[in-house]
């Protein structure tokens, strides 16, 4: 049946990703991090390999 | 999230792709030119019939007059109706009256009128607008007095579709004129061959006619009251929500599209960079505009709300059919407009440059239905 909505799989992903990214990405961390030279943000990229966000082209919409 | 219809998913639409098969372009071509005739919109009377002998009229409906079909089921059905060209208005028109007994109609209604909604021997039209009560439709001012076993009919409606060839139209009256606004109306299903029912025909830009329907001391038994009475708006709501999950103008542009590349084959040397970007700019936006008609159809199924994503759907088709004419017109020669001509796909831009004006206005303005989207989508407040 076609059906236009996310998966509760992807919509579980959304939320735990808005969560890391609410309490590990705040304002005041993103200025961090642009005022540093290659304006990246260490600690947060390795949290996101953790999550493994690199491997969400494989999850199934 | 599934976009990828199946089998099963496609059985309405297989039935349908069989049935154009056998009519071909020239038959297909003449229940176009049956509606024209008529000055119908988008309606013939032979492709409903044949429509209602192969159950395809009310898929949705619970058998024995449906076939319990799935909605995206029937909307793969009536998008590929479309998508060959063939007329579809007629067939979502009386759908609509069918859809309102079920939802709201009594038993005996149901029983007597069904059947005929099924088998595509009885029409239905709409009577809701009135002169100085269309956006502002709760303003209208036809009243129903009832005496006895039967009401008393007097007003006037303007714009109603296809009464000219309609057997029954559902009314909206005011029945209670102490109350205002949604509350006091009621609907009733008139018999438009009763004494006292007279019609001037309106033409539309787009080629038909719509009715200024009068209605002088008609008389109209009890029990053709649909709902309860001074409840008629929530009947009514249920046929809105039902009209604005209809494709305004998305998909035919989509035949016309394609009709359109076939035709610039033979001269692909001359597009341009920015014709080609704006080729591009709409099958972008074509595509979008079925995901946003497919959402309609699909959240009615759930029972969720529609009433603002409906309007979305709406008023996006119907200003993007417009758009892309203009454009289509412009990119064939702007003499398509003006000159009469052998060439069918130039006649039928011509033809679509005046219909996609007017589904802008057809079933609530673009401006009406951006009022709405900001306060039933958006959950904004309304200004004073
Ligand atoms: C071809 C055709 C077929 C139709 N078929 C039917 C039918 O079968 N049955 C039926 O009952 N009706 C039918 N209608 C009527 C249709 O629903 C109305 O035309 C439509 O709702 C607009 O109402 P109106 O024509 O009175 O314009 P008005 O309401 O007078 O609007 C005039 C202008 O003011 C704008 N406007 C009005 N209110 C607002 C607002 N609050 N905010 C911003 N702008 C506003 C409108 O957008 C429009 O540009 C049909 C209309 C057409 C053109």
């Amino acid at each position: 049946m076609l059906d236009e909505r996310w998966t509760p799989e992807v919509e579980e992903i959304g939320d735990a990703l808005r969560r890391i990214l609410s309490a590990e990405s705040s304002p005041e961390q993103v200025r961090k991090a642009e005022a540093e030279e290659n304006g990246r943000d260490a600690a947060l990229e390795q949290t996101l390999a953790e999550f493994g966000l690199g491997d969400l082209r494989r999850v199934d919409i | 999230m599934n976009f990828q219809p199946d089998e099963e998913d496609n059985l309405y639409r297989d039935k349908l792709r069989a049935i154009a098969a056998e009519y071909g372009w020239q038959e297909m071509r003449a229940l176009r030119d049956e509606a024209e005739e008529l000055h119908l919109e988008r309606f013939s009377f032979e492709f409903q019939n044949r429509l209602g002998r192969e159950g395809l009229i009310g898929l949705t409906w619970p058998a024995p007059y449906g076939k319990g079909a799935r909605v995206d089921q029937q909307f793969l059905m009536a998008e590929e109706l479309e998508c060959q060209g063939f007329p579809g208005y007629g067939l979502t028109s009386i759908q609509r009256g069918g859809g309102m007994l079920l939802r709201s109609g009594s038993e005996e209604q149901i029983a007597e009128h069904l059947p005929h909604v099924a088998d595509g021997s009885w029409v239905y039209c709409q009577g809701l607008s009135e002169p100085g009560a269309g956006s502002d439709l709760l303003s209208l001012r036809t009243r129903a007095v009832r005496e006895g076993d039967e009401y008393v009919i007097n007003g006037s409606k303007l714009w109603t579709s296809t009464a000219h060839h309609a057997n029954w139209c559902s009314l909206l009256v005011r029945t209670d004129p102490e109350q205002s606004r949604h509350k006091g109306l009621s609907l009733l299903l008139v018999d438009l061959k009763s004494p006292g029912v007279t019609m001037q025909p309106v033409w539309v830009l787009g080629g038909w006619h719509v009715n200024a329907v009068f209605y002088d001391n008609v008389r109209v038994p009890a029990k053709n009251l649909v709902g309860q009475e001074n409840q008629g708006w929530k009947v009514i709501t249920g046929n809105l929500d039902e009209e604005r999950a209809m494709s305004f103008g998305g998909t035919e542009t989509r035949l016309l599209c394609a009709r359109l590349i076939h035709r610039l084959q033979e001269r692909a040397d001359t597009l341009g960079e920015s014709d080609l970007e704006r080729l591009g700019h709409f099958i972008m936006e074509l595509e979008a505009d079925r995901l946003l008609y497919l959402r309609v159809g699909l959240q009615a199924a759930r029972g969720e709300d529609t009433s603002g994503s409906g309007p979305m759907s709406k008023v996006y088709g119907s200003e993007l059919a417009q758009q892309f004419v203009e454009w289509a017109a412009e990119l064939l020669g702007r003499e398509t407009l003006y000159q009469e001509s052998e060439d069918v796909l130039a006649n039928d831009l011509e033809q679509q440059v005046r219909v996609a004006t007017v589904l802008t206005v057809i079933g609530g303005t673009s401006e009406v239905q951006r009022n709405i989207v900001a306060t039933r989508y958006l959950g904004l407040p309304r200004s004073n």
